[in-house]
């Protein structure tokens, strides 16, 4: 059998056979695409050089017709219809958009994820999400001159499994593969970590427009650990804005309340900008003045000094604070024990937030790289690692952990805990349930998140119901429950009946997401209106999956083909030609089915390539002298 | 290294205890640095971001043995989960379930201090509080690090082969370490509560 174009997976190939991937760092304020080009990861800028994508998108009754900066300009006069810091309700219900007094229109007749009214109808803000996606995605295919192959996407760490969910949703709306979600704090470290090849326990402080982060990373020997994470998902720039707004209005003796919401929305823009003056004024008591301007209102003169700022803001800062220090408790480590610590999120320009963030964790912290780029770095990083551009030598590994306690809902309301927070992911626990009446067939698992003892003070994520228990006697059956969370942090949920060995089949009710079905439909919509050849994409995406595989198969013979019997190995090189005729084909069914048997074959294959894997692993351990001793 | 077909049969692995698995002696003490060494270096070899543009099959079993060692990790990392690992793999399960047998006087101090607790908590928050709060805290890991060198002394020098049915000494030893789990799960859970 000739095998041609042996690679490694993850050995770096000829620049013609390079596969690009972006990093997408996917904001509350603005978004950003990055790769590595030659080596080096940088921002792809839009057309026109800009870098910094506002994460705004306008609706007309055409459809989403605005994006970025052109759609930031109708914020003022169309906000029902200019979707700006839509992150905020990413896998977010009703309630939660209400509390958040977001300035949209929300219907209020769906439940589950909340759902905007805006001029073009119905949108969900995964829709609003993959907007901004295409966008970059289109972007990027512009400077790199080819299609991607992935993308990782960053999240802030502290997202539960709805907003993780919700974001990979968005993505695959927007036709980006996602090669992985990775942790915003987490990025940044890699962005930094591998510029300095530094060693020893970091944290990373990420304050950003609209949520909080605050990751204990260790590195060691090319592993970036996630030791600990914790954080705020509804804190950020967003909410000092808010708090200067607020100052002001106590001054002239009105109230956020009953301001219409244009109006906040004007003084929210107008805080927003004498905030960004402050960090560049050259004393704490300079003052930055401005002029409240609004149609058919008095114009209000506002001043501000860095001093009186820190003095309002000081309560929001000392949240992240307390964030801060129940990672570390978590971590088992002390603010002394960081090698350092990383700034991240454009808030962190902040000179009081700075000055806090210095004071409690007693060293300066650093800021060398672009706090609003370093994620997308990161980012892109990763995303070239993973689709195999990788060098030989540049090499490294990301260990991350579930940011907030699975658990289930049991007797009068209380949670039991299924898998702890800060758990290194994928993990997977098991869980037994019976039936608690002769002949029940059914049976609903309530699944929450958070650290709470009440389900009520917990995120909902989803009800499962299982069907089709054998009937028996009243706690005979033994149904296993196992939930596997995997490397992107999402839940997955199966189920079996263990003395009969059925498999439960499971209906999935998210309570803050979209079902399969939902998405289904969004992407027969999205082509519809993309007037794609729905089957000419099909067949395409076909093709790629063969040719990934073959790639794949080849490499894996190449590297362990000795671990094959020679009938195995005949066998498998006749389900590699019979995928390799039909990979250039219109044979649409042909391919999926070669494709399908190539795995089928592959499969035993790959099984003692595991264990050759982790045997090698062991023998590579045994040499190392960890010292101490017993 | 390579090793021949019949040692990488696909159940000779995934059958390993997790002490095999890691490449550690079958005791309860361990070297921590080698643990955290071998976790980091079995994550290398399987973890699913090593295999991110691999087939379907190879993705899966990258995701199947990721979670299998930072559940052995979990287990390994973890003193008194560890023990009853370590109890389990030689025919003794601790199964805190259906078997609460415990020492009399272990539980007549335990239900001592549960009622201190217990009274405490009705207090307001007065230095003298605060104080015996932290004394009750002080006696558990007290009762802790003696349960943690018994299980020691007990665990550490263990014969026999596993598969096989133990020793009646060394099914003894483990008997009684079990029960001293039981005693640690119990202390550690009042740890959790005390805060």
């Amino acid at each position: 059998m000739a095998l041609l174009q042996i690679a490694e997976p993850g050995q770096s190939t000829l620049p013609h056979e390079r596969r690009h991937a972006v990093g997408i760092d996917l904001g509350t304020t603005h978004s950003l695409v990055a790769a590595v080009r030659s080596g080096v990861a940088e921002i792809l800028p839009d057309g026109q050089g800009r870098r910094l994508l506002p994460s705004v998108v306008h609706y007309s009754a055409s459809g989403p017709d605005l994006l970025g900066e052109e759609a930031l300009t109708l914020a003022a006069d169309d906000p029902q219809n200019t979707i700006v810091s839509v992150k905020r309700l990413m896998g977010r219900g009703l309630a939660d958009a209400q509390r958040l007094k977001v300035p949209f229109a929300l219907d209020t007749q769906t439940e589950g994820m909340v759902r905007l009214r805006t001029a073009a109808g119905l949108v969900t803000p995964v829709e609003v999400s993959a907007e901004i996606l295409r966008r970059l995605r289109l972007q990027a295919e512009e400077t790199l001159g080819d299609s991607l192959v992935g993308a990782v996407i960053t999240v802030p760490a502290y997202f539960d499994d709805a907003q993780r969910q919700a974001t990979k949703d968005a993505a695959q709306l927007a036709g980006l593969s996602v090669l992985r979600l990775i942790n915003e704090p987490t990025a940044a470290a890699l962005a930094y970590g591998l510029e300095s090849g530094a060693e020893g326990v970091y944290a990373v402080y990420d304050l950003g427009g609209g949520t909080f982060d605050i990751s204990i990373l260790r590195l060691t020997r090319g592993v970036f650990e996630v030791v600990a994470t914790g954080g705020d998902p509804e804190l950020g720039g967003d909410d000092f804005d808010a708090a200067l707004a607020d100052h002001w209005l106590g001054q002239w003796g009105l109230s956020h309340a009953t301001l219409p919401a244009p109006q906040w929305q004007s003084l929210l823009r107008l805080a927003r900008q004498v905030k960004e003056a402050l960090s560049a004024c050259p004393t704490d008591e300079t003052q930055v003045e401005a002029h409240w301007v609004y149609p058919n209102t008095p114009t209000r003169a506002v001043s501000m000094s860095r001093v009186i700022f820190a003095r309002i803001a000081q309560g929001l800062v000392d949240r992240t604070l307390e964030a801060c220090g129940q990672a570390l408790a978590d971590a088992g480590l002390s603010a002394s024990d960081m090698q350092g610590v990383v700034l991240v999120g454009g808030s962190t320009r902040l000179r009081n937030v700075q000055q806090a963030v210095a004071g409690f964790f007693g060293q300066a912290p650093k800021a060398n790289i672009n706090p609003d780029e370093v994620v997308a770095i990161g980012a892109a990083l990763q995303a070239n690692l993973l689709a195999g551009n990788r060098a030989e030598g540049d090499d490294w590994l990301l260990l991350d952990v579930l940011p907030l306690s699975l658990g289930l809902e049991t007797m009068g309301g209380l949670v039991e805990r299924i898998i702890p927070r800060n758990s290194p992911i994928p993990v997977a626990r098991a869980q037994d349930f019976t039936t608690f009446q002769d002949g029940q067939t059914g049976l609903s698992i309530h699944v929450v998140q958070g650290e709470r003892e009440m389900v009520a003070q917990c995120r909902s994520l989803a009800k499962f119901d299982l069907r089709g228990i054998p009937p028996m006697a009243a706690g005979a059956a033994r149904i296993r429950v196992s939930f596997q969370v995997d490397a992107d942090g999402l839940l997955s949920v199966t189920a079996q009946e263990q003395s009969a060995g059925v498999t439960a089949s499971i209906v999935v009710r998210p309570s803050y997401g979209l079902t399969d079905g939902e998405v289904a439909q969004m992407l027969q919509d999205a082509f519809a209106s993309a007037e794609e050849d729905k089957d000419a994409r099909a067949l395409a995406e076909a093709q790629v999956d063969a040719e990934q595989m073959l790639r794949a198969v080849a490499a894996a013979l190449a590297a362990d083909g000795d671990l094959l019997e020679a009938s195995d190995r005949e066998a498998l090189s006749t389900a590699i030609d019979a995928c390799r005729r039909l990979c250039g084909s219109a044979d649409l069914a042909g391919i999926r089915a070669a494709v399908k048997e190539l795995n089928q074959r592959s499969e035993p294959f790959a099984a003692l390539r595991m264990n050759r894997a982790i045997s090698q692993a062991l023998a590579g351990q045994s040499v190392h002298d960890f010292g101490g001793g017993r | 290294m390579n090793l021949s077909r019949s040692e990488l049969a696909p159940e000779g692995l995934l059958h390993q205890d997790y002490f095999a698995l890691f490449g550690l002696p079958l005791a309860f003490t361990l070297n921590p640095a080698a643990l955290d060494a071998g976790w980091k270096q079995l994550q290398r070899a399987v973890h699913p971001d090593r295999f991110a543009r691999a087939d379907d099959a190879q993705k899966r079993l990258a995701l199947q043995w990721s979670t299998r060692i930072n559940e052995a990790y979990a287990v390994l990392k973890d003193p008194v989960q560890r023990a009853a690992y370590l109890c389990g793999l030689f025919g003794v399960p601790v199964d805190t379930q259906s078997n609460t047998q415990m020492a009399p006087e272990f539980l007549e101090t335990q239900m001592m201090l549960r009622e201190e607790h217990a009274d405490l908590q009705d207090l307001p928050d007065t230095p003298a509080r605060l104080q015996a709060l932290e004394r009750l805290r002080a006696l558990c890991a007290g009762q802790m690090a003696d349960g943690l060198a018994r299980l020691a002394s007990l665990l550490d020098d263990l014969s026999g082969n596993l598969g096989e049915a133990p020793s009646a000494a060394t099914r003894a030893l483990v008997e009684a370490a079990a029960m001293q789990v039981r005693a640690l799960m119990f202390v550690k859970k009042f740890q959790m509560e005390l805060g």
